[in-house]
């Protein structure tokens, strides 16, 4: 895919005044996306650094960020926070609490494995399905619930928490995994978005399939979902970034705190922690790092059908 | 025999309802139980006295919300957000796209550093934002040095601004990647033509690429709208359940009035918000639909 | 390549699939009835009965005694040990030592091994002759110079080896610190010994001292594996931990993490894993290999107040050995838990009382309702209690306990500490006390205190009852602010302004200090609920900024600082921020102040600016579907500590009880001439009396309580019947208010400017509650 898209097209002669512009505009073009680039990675060069930092160090740059009055109250910072990128002396000390002496942030690392991986596999191969079935058929009936599903997916959570919490209740599965994991699996994000896709797989190919006496479930496990490979890696990708990042379902769903996943661990950080903060959210990035770096080519690949031509 | 085929036909139509409508099931079914059911109880809610009494009220909720002050500063403040914010996440992230759709060196690079903020944890970022725009922090030292004065800027008008640069830092780059997935799918041939009857690149983007771009742009929107709800997240961890007047949005009015145990308020304020929503999407639809057919299959 | 990643992930989803499915039928059944329970056991041990008993030790089933005899005859005390062995009934008590007087002597720690050896560390005062002022010399003991050993004495009595630790503790910097606080015997025999603070010295079973270790932390205490190795909790850098202390290495070991966040320091061999970890409610067991943890059980359902385990055992049979002892009950036990399948047992109705803390005395009141109801049982639901130490925690929290209100789950019973009463009540959570208490038996709605109901009265509802009650308050000399209660916040800057330049106006004032007492009854001047307006941008608002900028930003302590009667005497002091539980904190007061004092409140609009606070009020939910018997349990609570007020701190809430306590308050204690049995007299032939307490002040300033006069009483009477208002505190806009005029304070903004933001913020949260 990529190789296509970098063969330049025909080229002319041009003059000379043309290839200079040229030149000067591709100069601004690098000069805008470096910027751009400079500010969009600095939390994280930030982040990483920063990690190799003491905890007393840390604690003496930020402590205060992160402190609260007695009654709760954000705390007024008065003495200036220093946003230092290099550590005064690199330390592995925040690594070797965090990997060696407290085997809770990596059994809560493991939470997050736990409850992310199941949502994203089954969440895409229910969406797969559904998608399928909306491409298939285009009733009235089926544009009202694609149309609702995108609505669902609008609402914040503070109006999905006390029903969320009232149907877990009544499953009986409230302070299992099972009450994060369902109502992620099911979830319309995916389908939204394969459905967008599905829909541009040429009509003509699946009638051919047809003619040649295929049925549905054929149509679809032999056609229809291989086409989708690239969608389906970009899809996984976002629902995988979204649940990696969840918070407020795991606080109120799972009420032991054993439970939780690290991203509940990273939203909440007080000064007293905060000295290990940057071990543990480094930790954290890299198996978004990995799918990133798997995933890149097929999220590019992936979101062109969708963005591409509806058909 | 034409009678014949066409009740086939109608059958095979009805047997790919029958079958597709199995395949939609196992979704459906979920999404019944675990979005439209709470959603039916949120309902409920919205037409009860309180959740402890749940005497039936029907719309004295709606007129409640609607006549409350902080709700529609609440809905004000959000629409606003919303109405600023997209709009520019659209518009920066399809700049970007085409920025990069130049061959510039290091493309794919830069790339994955625009799609890097996805995946900073929110303590990250909330911390740095902190560091950066606290009255006391970077930003501002900045501003002291150039001779400027302090600006608080979480606690004044500068507020959605501050949080509006959240948000598009952290979706531009996902943006982008839609963008430009939609840039490199329009067909060659196309632009081609358009070059040699020399038109000028910006003649180009507006009548050509524009219009292969519209789906994408129907897509972007919907995501950043979905996204700018997100950012809640992230504001409320910065400023609190009580923020300045400028940055209190719909979900802070929920979530303070699921503490003070106001449930009704809050699934009537839902379901306001919802209707909007289908009011705006539907909008959206309707506009895709209309500038998007000529380029369709 | 692919297929096997594909296969690869298959088979992790359904690994972890299934796992899932396990963890949710076990707490799917937790939620009804967990599989096993432990059942209480009460061991009764005859000799126990009206003697002096002092546990000191459960090990290896077998539980060590010490039983002080008090010998009419003789007039004299003495002390014997005793062991019993728990492992069959009906054993009597084995006599150890007896007669090993401990008259110069402190027994500071004791322990016993296997063998029934016992481990002292002793510390021995010189015997000093002194006299008094009367000539008398008498006999006392020089304790600043004592010498501590540690004495083995052999099961016969007999001593093993003595070895003296004086010059050792005297290592440690801080007197108070030199004490040895744990003990510890591990499977060799050698011992340990601890101060508590920063030390531990590891002695050899033959008594030679082997090396010390240094802590920069505080010792939480030291405890046995299952292995017989010794480990110390202590906190480190991220919380508490245990470390084993290894003998090789002459250093701290392993340090195990991952522990509960309620456990505390109290460690004992475990059952099948390695560590029994008490909490303060819960039992768990430890496993050092995984680090990880497991709940054994909740003391409550054993009936046992687990604050008041004293120690514990396990049995090679698998029973948990506790013993226990309630004071506010006045009970000590030994509970053998014993393991029993729930089909066994035969299940009770269930009430859960709910709240964000549920305080000991209610907690030993549950216990004493369950053990004396057969058809139902009181749980609780402490919604603070998993609560870790993150930002947000109480919130998340309060959010779990919404949930449980808001989905129909609430507990039958609330706690009213910690709780947004008035909200609660406006919401109609709370049901209506008031026909209960009308046709209660126990309690008298006559005898009761109006005001304490009226206060407990919001939105016509009587949402709870305490168990005793104080007030808050301001005084103030009757030449400082008149005779009349109540003013408002102009009022007292004015009042304020009058005071010399120098004058600190309150004890202790700060910025903050100040701001909170001027704003936190006292806010209705700037807000109107009713028609939702606020002025916070007012002039008089600022005013109240710039009044409260005058004072210091931090408190500062000093030695020569002049206390508070002497600031009183110089007329520096406006008021004193005073709790009244008692007519002597008034006494205290007057006798301060030289004159008569006015409780003037705090300021504020309406009524007269004191509040009231209850202790341990508990209110029932209109949903609850055992209303009846959730009262029968308040009515037993309320009604025991209303007819016995005993020691309990505050007000009793009855009128009878209250008149009792004040009756109580104004009879003298004289000083009797112990041979004649007459009134001593002083020489202005006035009868001395006995002070009934007294406050003590730094500069050698003290003030007694003596007997109560009649205008004292009437004045604390007076204030209890005129303050009707319950002591809540709306946070939210205490934490506006507070967050944003730290920027003022810190002079980094002008007062205009923080009260703009203060203005919007509190509009909405007003607009909010419309």
């Amino acid at each position: 895919m990529s190789g296509k898209r970098t063969a330049a097209p025909a080229r002319l002669r041009k003059g000379r005044k043309k290839k200079i512009f040229k030149y000067t505009s591709l100069g601004i073009a690098m000069v805008t996306a470096a910027l751009f680039a400079i500010l969009f990675l600095m939390p994280i060069v930030l982040t990483i650094t920063n990690s190799f930092m003491t905890q007393s160090e840390i604690s003496s740059n930020y402590g205060s960020v992160f402190a609260t009055t007695e009654t709760g109250g954000k705390v007024y910072i008065s003495e200036k926070i220093n946003l230092k990128f290099i550590p005064d002396m690199v330390s592995l000390q925040q690594y070797i609490t965090v990997l060696l002496k407290s085997p809770e942030y990596l059994l809560k690392f493991w939470n997050s494995v736990i409850l992310v991986v199941p949502i994203v596999v089954f969440q895409l191969v229910i969406a797969t399905l559904a998608s399928y079935g909306f491409m298939r058929y285009r009733g009235r009936m089926r544009e009202i619930i694609f149309f609702s599903y995108i609505i669902l997916m609008l609402m914040p959570y503070q109006v999905t928490l006390v029903p969320n919490y009232l149907v877990s209740g009544w499953l009986n599965i409230l302070d299992t995994n099972w009450s994060i994991w369902l109502p992620g699996i099911m979830s319309p994000f995916a389908v939204f978005l394969l459905t967008k896709f599905m829909r541009r797989i040429p009509v003509g190919v699946i009638e051919a399939a047809q003619i040649d006496g295929a049925g549905e479930w054929q149509i679809f496990s032999k056609i229809c979902a291989p086409l989708c490979k690239g969608a389906l890696c970009s899809a996984a990708i976002l629902v995988f970034i979204d649940y990696w990042n969840m918070v407020e379902q795991p606080l109120i769903l799972l009420s032991d705190p054993e439970m939780h996943p690290l991203s509940v661990f990273l939203s909440k950080i007080n000064s007293g922690e905060i000295g290990l903060a940057f071990a543990v959210a480094t930790i954290y990035m890299v198996p978004c790092l990995f799918v990133f770096m798997y995933g890149e080519e097929y999220l590019v690949e992936g979101i062109t059908y969708q963005g591409g031509i509806k058909g | 025999m034409k009678a014949g085929q066409k009740h086939k036909i109608s059958r095979r139509v009805r047997k790919q309802k029958v079958s597709s409508g199995a395949f939609i099931a196992p979704s459906f079914l979920g999404v019944l139980l675990f979005f439209i059911l709470p959603f039916i109880v949120v309902i409920y809610y919205s037409m009860i006295d309180n959740p402890i009494a749940g005497n039936f009220v029907f719309l004295e909720n709606f007129r409640i919300v609607l006549r409350n002050a902080a709700f529609r500063k609440a809905a004000g403040n959000t629409l606003m957000f919303s109405a600023v914010a997209v709009p520019l996440a659209v518009v920066l992230s399809l700049m970007l796209a085409v920025l990069l759709d130049n061959k510039i060196p290091f493309r794919s690079q830069f790339r994955t550093f625009f799609l890097s903020p996805m995946m900073v944890p929110v303590a990250s970022i909330v911390l740095i934002w902190q560091v950066l725009f606290h009255y006391n922090g970077a930003v501002n030292d900045v501003m002291v040095a150039l001779g400027g004065s302090k600006i608080d800027w979480m606690k004044s008008e500068y507020s959605q601004v501050v949080t509006a640069i959240l948000f598009l830092w952290k979706n531009l780059g996902y943006n982008m990647i839609l963008f430009m997935a939609a840039l490199t799918s329009i067909p060659k041939d196309i632009l081609e033509v358009a070059r040699l009857e020399s038109a000028n690149s910006l003649q180009t983007f507006f009548y050509i690429k524009m219009r292969y771009l519209s789906p994408t742009i129907l897509f972007v929107t919907i995501m950043s709208l979905i996204n700018s709800f997100k950012v809640f997240r992230e504001v409320y961890l910065l400023t609190g359940d009580r923020p300045y007047d400028t940055l209190y949005m719909l979900q802070h009015f929920m979530n303070n009035m699921f503490k003070s145990l106001d449930y009704q308020k809050l699934s009537a304020a839902a379901i306001i918000m919802s209707l909007v929503m289908i009011v705006i999407i539907g909008i959206l639809f309707l506009v895709e639909n209309h500038f998007g057919k000529d380029v369709e299959g | 390549m692919k297929v096997r990643i594909v296969k690869g992930i298959a088979l992790f989803l359904s690994a972890v699939m299934m796992l899932g499915l396990t963890a949710c039928g076990s707490s799917g059944q937790k939620e009804d009835r967990p599989e096993f329970v432990y059942v209480p056991e009460y061991i009764q041990v005859p000799q126990w009965k009206d003697q002096d008993i002092n546990v000191m030790q459960m090990s290896g089933e077998k539980l060590y005694y010490r039983v002080w005899a008090w010998d009419e005859t003789t007039g004299e005390g003495s002390t014997a040990y005793y062991s019993l062995d728990l492992s069959q009934e009906g054993i009597e008590p084995a006599e150890l030592f007896a007669g090993m007087s401990d008259g110069s002597q402190d027994f500071m720690h004791m322990q016993f091994d296997e063998a029934g050896n016992m481990y002292a560390a002793v510390r021995t005062y010189e015997e000093i002759q002194e006299t008094d002022e009367r000539g008398n010399t008498y006999t006392t003991y020089d304790y600043e110079n004592a010498e501590t050993a540690l004495i083995k004495y052999l099961a016969d009595g007999s001593e093993g080896f003595r070895l003296d630790l004086t010059k050792m503790m005297s290592e440690v910097q801080d007197e108070y610190a030199r004490y040895i606080q744990y003990m510890e015997i591990d499977k060799a025999g050698n011992i340990y010994l601890s101060n508590s603070e920063s030390k531990i010295w590891v002695i050899s079973a033959e008594g030679q001292p082997l090396f010390t270790l240094n802590v920069s932390s505080w010792i939480n205490g030291m405890g046995r594996s299952r292995d017989g190795d010794v480990y110390a909790t202590m906190h480190d850098g991220n919380g508490i931990v245990l470390k084993k202390i290894d003998l090789a290495a002459k250093d701290f070991g392993e340090t195990l993490s991952g522990l509960p966040t309620n456990f505390y320091g109290d460690v004992q061999p475990g059952m099948t894993k390695d560590f029994l970890l008490k909490g303060d409610t819960v039992l768990y067991e430890y496993d050092a290999k995984t680090q990880t943890y497991e709940e054994i059980l909740k003391f409550i359902e054993c009936d046992i107040n687990g604050s008041y385990v004293q120690d514990m055992c396990v049995t090679e049979d698998g029973r948990i050995l506790v013993y226990y002892s309630d004071w506010s009950l006045g009970e000590t036990e030994i509970v053998s838990l014993v393991k029993t399948p729930s089909s066994e047992v035969t299940e009770k109705v269930t009430l859960t009382l709910g709240g964000m803390y549920i305080s000991q005395d209610i907690q030993s009141a549950i216990i004493k309702f369950n053990k004396s109801s057969d058809q139902y049982r009181i749980t609780i639901k402490d919604y603070s209690e998993s609560m870790g130490t993150e930002e947000n925690a109480w919130e998340d929290a309060l959010t779990r306990m919404n949930n449980d209100i808001l989905t129909g789950n609430a507990p039958d019973m609330i706690s009213l500490d910690n709780m947004n009463v008035k909200m609660l009540a406006a919401k109609g959570v709370l049901e209506d006390l008031t026909s209960y208490l009308e046709s209660s038996d126990r309690l008298n709605r006559e005898d009761m205190i109006d005001s304490v109901l009226k206060a407990y009265t919001m939105s016509d509802t009587l949402c709870g009852i305490p168990l005793t009650f104080y007030i808050s308050t301001l005084l103030s000399g009757v030449s400082v602010v008149g005779e009349e209660p109540g003013w408002t916040i102009d009022e007292m800057i004015e009042a304020a302004d009058q005071m010399p330049a120098d004058a600190p106006i309150m004890e202790y004032a700060t910025k903050n200090s100040m701001l909170q007492i001027l704003t936190i009854y006292g806010m209705d001047s700037y807000m109107n609920w009713e028609t939702g307006e606020c002025s916070f941008e007012s002039e008089e608002f600022i005013r109240v900024l710039e009044f409260a900028n005058r004072f210091p930003k931090e408190r500062t302590y000093s030695e020569d600082d002049p206390v508070m009667p002497e600031l009183v005497e110089q007329g520096k002091l406006l008021a004193v921020d005073q709790t009244i539980s008692s007519a002597g904190d008034y006494q205290i007061i007057k006798t301060i102040w030289g004159e008569d004092v006015t409780c003037i409140g705090y300021p504020t609009n309406s009524g007269n600016g004191s509040v009231l606070q209850g202790s341990e009020a508990i209110a029932i939910s209109s949903k609850s579907k055992n209303k009846d018997v959730a009262w029968e349990f308040l009515e037993g609570m309320i009604a025991d500590v209303a007819e016995d007020p005993g020691h309990s701190w505050g007000f009793p809430i009855t009128k009878s009880a209250l008149e009792a306590k004040f009756e109580e308050d104004m009879t003298p204690n004289y000083q009797y001439d112990y041979e004649t049995g007459e009134i001593l007299l002083d020489e202005n032939g006035k009868p001395l009396e006995y002070s009934k307490g007294g406050w003590s002040f730094g500069n050698n300033v003290s003030y007694d309580i003596y007997a109560a006069t009649q205008e004292e009483v009437d004045a604390v009477k007076e204030l209890i019947e005129s303050t009707t208002t319950l002591a809540t505190v709306d946070m939210e806009i205490l934490n506006i208010i507070q967050e944003e005029v730290a920027f003022y304070f810190e002079g980094q903004k002008s007062a205009a400017e923080v009260a703009e933001v203060i203005q919007s913020t509190i509009q909405v949260y007003v607009d909010e509650n419309r």
